[in-house]
């Protein structure tokens, strides 16, 4: 599908490739992309985690992204309102690729599909969690993964 | 002593990613014995007479199972007939998510006009023999006479967003090719869905 990066408020939709584009750069930034979605619930929970770290490090080389799995046709209906009633200043990135199948591996071969997922890319490492996080877990891996 | 509490911390976290063993495509079907929304109990031996079944994890609030409910009563419109039933299995604990209750269930069946059995895995034991580890995740299965043969496992069709889109229907393409005496060449795809809700 051809469809260009379109803005929709605080929302990028964006094609697999683009994601794949940003997953791949290999500088000295951590990457973090959470795979979310307004309608699941351990994500919703664990959201302010990842709002939390995005403050807590802000000031190294952390790039936190919320890469949503809502449907392209909830953009305007939840995704939109859940990020501005929950103040989230995160960016927010709506993967427009429904053949989930087509690139579900390319993300990470461990991957079974279910959300929330966490990726973790420095470097060319990738590290994967197809789980729920708690806080303190989370920082600890994002200080982990920021050692060279 | 952050390395011995990062190392305690990843222990404790193995637990909770390790998944358990799914089936694969050639795999033999469990059997189960559950209750559908009409109340009458439904168990895969009542089904010892059709070609086989599409076998369904699926559930009331995931807005992935509600974007197939109309693909999937039209599997069943279009493949009962030639003895491919559906058969949906609620996976969810409703404690966890309460719009997943029997007496919820039984409302959307209603609804909808569902054509097929609607199950409740009460006490969640038939989910995990399978390995369903979301909703909607489809299992096709053969009657093989002594036994049902796993035969794929995965998503409907390739765009769970917009029907008119798919140009992969993994399922009926299956059964199109089991029909033709061939194993189909797509026997297991990947999907995003909800995962399946237990309690933690």
């Amino acid at each position: 599908m051809a469809n260009a990066q379109m803005a929709h408020g605080p929302v990028k939709v964006i094609t697999f490739a683009e994601l794949q584009q940003e997953m791949n750069i290999q500088d000295d930034t951590l990457r973090v992309f959470n795979f979310w979605a307004t309608w699941c619930k351990p994500c919703v929970e664990e959201m302010p985690c990842f709002t939390e770290a995005g403050k807590s490090f802000s000031q190294q080389k952390v790039k936190i992204i919320l890469v949503s799995l809502d449907l392209r046709k909830h953009l305007e209906s939840r995704l939109v309102p859940f990020i501005e009633k929950n103040q989230i200043s995160l960016p927010v990135w709506l993967l427009d690729a429904p053949d989930a199948n087509a690139w579900i591996d390319r993300v990470s071969p461990q991957w079974e599909g279910s959300i929330p997922a966490t990726l973790f890319t420095r470097q060319g490492q990738k590290y994967f969690y197809e789980t729920q996080f708690e806080c303190n877990l989370l920082k600890s891996y994002i200080n982990q993964y920021l050692k060279p | 002593m952050k390395q011995l509490l990062f190392a305690f911390l990843l222990i404790t976290i193995l637990p909770m990613g390790s998944k358990a063993q799914g089936l694969k495509p050639g795999d033999e079907a469990p059997a189960f014995s559950l209750k559908n929304v009409d109340g009458r109990t439904i168990s895969l031996d009542d089904f010892a007479d059709s070609k086989g079944v599409i076998l369904i994890f699926t559930c009331n609030h995931c807005p992935y199972s509600i974007a197939y409910e109309d693909r999937i009563i039209a599997l069943d419109k279009k493949f009962k007939p030639l003895g491919w039933p559906v058969v949906a299995i609620n996976p969810n604990d409703p404690s966890v998510q309460p719009l997943d209750s029997f007496e919820k269930m039984q409302e959307r069946a209603a609804e909808k006009g569902f054509t097929f059995p609607y199950l409740f895995d009460e006490g969640q034991k038939i989910f995990p023999q399978y390995g369903a580890t979301r909703t909607p995740h489809v299992f096709l299965l053969q009657n093989m006479k002594d036994k049902f043969v796993v035969r794929y496992i995965g998503a409907i069709d390739n765009n769970y967003e917009d029907e008119t889109l798919a140009d992969r229907k993994y399922v009926e393409e299956a059964i199109t090719a089991l029909e033709a005496g061939q194993m189909p060449a797509t026997s297991f795809t990947k999907a995003i869905g909800c995962s399946v809700k237990v309690k933690k």
